[in-house]
């Protein structure tokens, strides 16, 4: 209890080293890489789709059909004889700007939705009843009433899957902000005097970012899988445009006969959702101040 | 008692739902003093802290702070008020925003209410501050989980002196550290205290921490005050039984002779306070008033006084 104690326990240096800062974590975490630099690849494909597919995906030339896959037609040719790389390859183009809009606009209404009613009690009596509504449909269910209801159009996908997936990650951002908003800080926060606004964007908000991150990785990935689901059933976008669910849809009736019809296409799907579904794994980890300390 | 008083409660009460937390607490801070709230957990402590800061809404009674009535103030005005009155929490991992460095944890209070003209002016007091708590101006750029936690209460007291509060509530502030780094933040606070002239309303279960703090001390029971009075009756001639057994259970203490009573089992739910006198059923002198009367503050001289029937006789 003496002077000389209390200056040494001052001078203490500071415990930890410099902790290493997000993106440095982020690239020595393989399977964050691996996925980001898989989903990168894929919107490379998208946006650069006829540069490295060149031509009209849709036309018809039976006398290839049912090509295997080989020097000619990396991914052999469908029933019509046509080419199932390009169809891939330019299919990309749909699938991930429903998914990237869908998940852009549900997780922001989400998150604006989901500060408000977690924070605000009157707020979310209303606001969870509504959702409670909603979610009582099933959601394949729901999309596809809203879908028939639009007529098939790109727009039609978009606004029935948001319809669809803006209840769960309401539900998720405003559970993150009842347990936030529990916290000291925030009761620090305002017995200091930090304006209500300003708690919400310093405090409330960074602190819920990295389950929203996660979830918007989910979100896209549920988009995407959605859009296939509601083209494969007939609802999605219309006949004449292409995307993977869309190319699925045709290719079953020939899975037997021409199994590459569906794979290639199932293929892409398949790496996309795994890449989004990883790379929220890993944000996940990698978001989570006291995860990050121990590496 | 001859300064005028700073902080003023009558009659502040506080249930929620049912069960009455604080009950009647009258309290009377003189400015640039330390006043002592002690109690065992569960007596209604760290809740008089908040209603005093309206951090929560009392549910009866008046709070004053200096010539202001805050029960009056809401909005703008009350989060403008909140420069002049600060507080320190219990762990100082848990009221600090981990996401925020030193810096703008030291430079917030001061954007918000509009201290210093720009950031260099505040990032300049926020070093300052930070000297003043004996943490190295490099601190200001890293964030909260790279210091101990006697580190981590430096900032915090460093983030609470930098609106210049005039009153300071600290809520069980050193109950989270290593007890030697307790004493340290102790000598600390008593220093800033000394240094700047600010009250402090000291929250705390330890007597003997209340001891090397406070001037003034009141005893919780049950959300209700049993006895107090400066430092020194409080510890010399406590009146009131429950202050009396609070003393003698303090370790090492030259009362712990067996000659007073200990204290007995736990403190009773506020969801059912006992009748007439809260503590009677812990008390080793309850007789039959004590259940049927609550009893009054008897004024003992030097500004003490105690709620207990024994003192009629």
């Amino acid at each position: 209890m003496t002077a000389a104690d209390t200056q040494a326990e001052a001078r203490e240096a500071i415990r930890a080293p410099r902790a290493p800062s997000f993106l440095q974590r982020f690239v020595r975490n393989p399977t964050a890489v691996l996925s980001f630099a898989l989903l990168v690849a894929f919107a490379l494909m998208a946006i650069f789709a006829p540069l490295i597919a060149p031509g009209d995906p849709m036309r018809v030339n039976p006398v290839v059909r049912f090509t295997p896959p080989g020097a000619e037609y990396f991914f052999g040719t469908d029933n019509l004889g046509r080419d199932v790389f390009r169809i891939v390859v330019h299919g990309s183009r749909t699938t991930l700007l429903v998914g990237l809009v869908v998940t852009v606009i549900s997780m922001g209404l989400a998150t604006i939705l989901g500060l408000l009613s977690g924070f605000y009690r009157a707020v979310d009596v209303i606001l969870m009843r509504f959702v409670d509504g909603l979610m009582a449909f099933p959601g394949i269910v729901l999309a596809t009433a809203a879908a028939g209801f639009l007529g098939p159009a790109i727009s039609t996908v978009i606004i029935s899957l948001t319809i669809v997936l803006i209840s769960p990650s309401l539900r998720v951002v405003r559970g993150q902000v009842l347990v936030v908003r529990e916290a000291q800080m925030i009761e620090a926060a305002r017995a200091t005097g930090v304006p209500t606004g300003r708690i919400f964007r310093r405090y409330i908000l960074p602190a819920v970012m990295s389950p929203i991150l996660v979830q918007a990785s989910f979100i896209f990935s549920a988009a995407v899988l959605g859009e296939a689901a509601l083209s494969f059933i007939g609802v999605g976008i219309g006949p004449t445009d292409i995307s993977w669910g869309n190319a699925l849809t045709e290719a079953r009736n020939y899975i037997s006969q021409a199994p590459w019809i569906v794979i290639f296409p199932g293929l892409a799907l398949m790496l996309t959702i795994l890449a989004l579904n990883l790379l929220g794994d890993s944000l996940r980890d990698l978001l989570d101040p006291r995860l990050a300390r121990r590496r | 008692m001859s300064a005028p008083a700073l902080l003023e409660t009558k009659g502040l009460t506080k249930s929620f739902g049912n069960v009455k937390a604080v009950r009647d607490v009258d309290l009377s801070i003189p400015r640039g003093s330390t006043f002592g709230l002690v109690g065992e957990s569960g007596s209604g402590k760290s809740t008089v802290a908040r209603l005093v800061l309206r951090l929560i809404e009392p549910t009866s009674g008046e709070i004053r702070f200096g010539e202001t009535d805050l029960r009056a103030l809401k909005g703008d005005k009350l989060r403008r008020q909140r420069r002049k009155m600060q507080m320190i929490f219990q762990d100082p991992f848990g009221s600090l925003n981990l996401r925020m460095t030193v810096g703008e944890t030291l430079t917030e209070p001061q954007s918000v209410h509009g201290l210093g003209r720009n950031d260099a002016e505040r990032r300049a007091r926020g070093e300052a501050l930070l000297a003043e708590v004996g943490l190295p101006a490099a601190a200001m750029d890293r964030f909260p989980h790279e210091f101990s936690g006697g580190q981590r209460q430096r900032i915090a007291i460093a983030r609470a002196l930098a609106t210049e509060p005039e009153l300071i509530v600290a809520d069980e502030p050193v109950s989270a550290l290593d007890v030697s780094v307790q004493a340290q933040i102790l000598n600390l606070m008593r220093d800033m205290q000394a240094e700047h002239g600010t009250t402090m309303l000291f929250i705390s279960h330890d007597l003997r921490v209340v001891q090397y703090m406070c001037d003034q001390i009141a005893v919780m029971y049950l959300g209700e005050i049993m006895e107090r009075g400066p430092r020194h009756r409080i510890y010399e001639m406590p009146q009131h039984p429950y202050t009396q057994a609070l003393l003698s259970s303090v370790p090492g203490s030259p009362k712990e002779d067996g000659k007073r009573a200990k204290l007995k089992g736990e403190i009773p739910s506020a969801h059912s306070v006992p009748s007439g006198c809260a503590f009677r059923t812990r008390c080793p002198h309850a007789f039959d008033r004590c259940k049927v009367e609550v009893p009054v503050m008897h004024q003992l001289g030097e500004g003490q006084e105690a709620a207990c029937h024994l003192l009629d006789r």
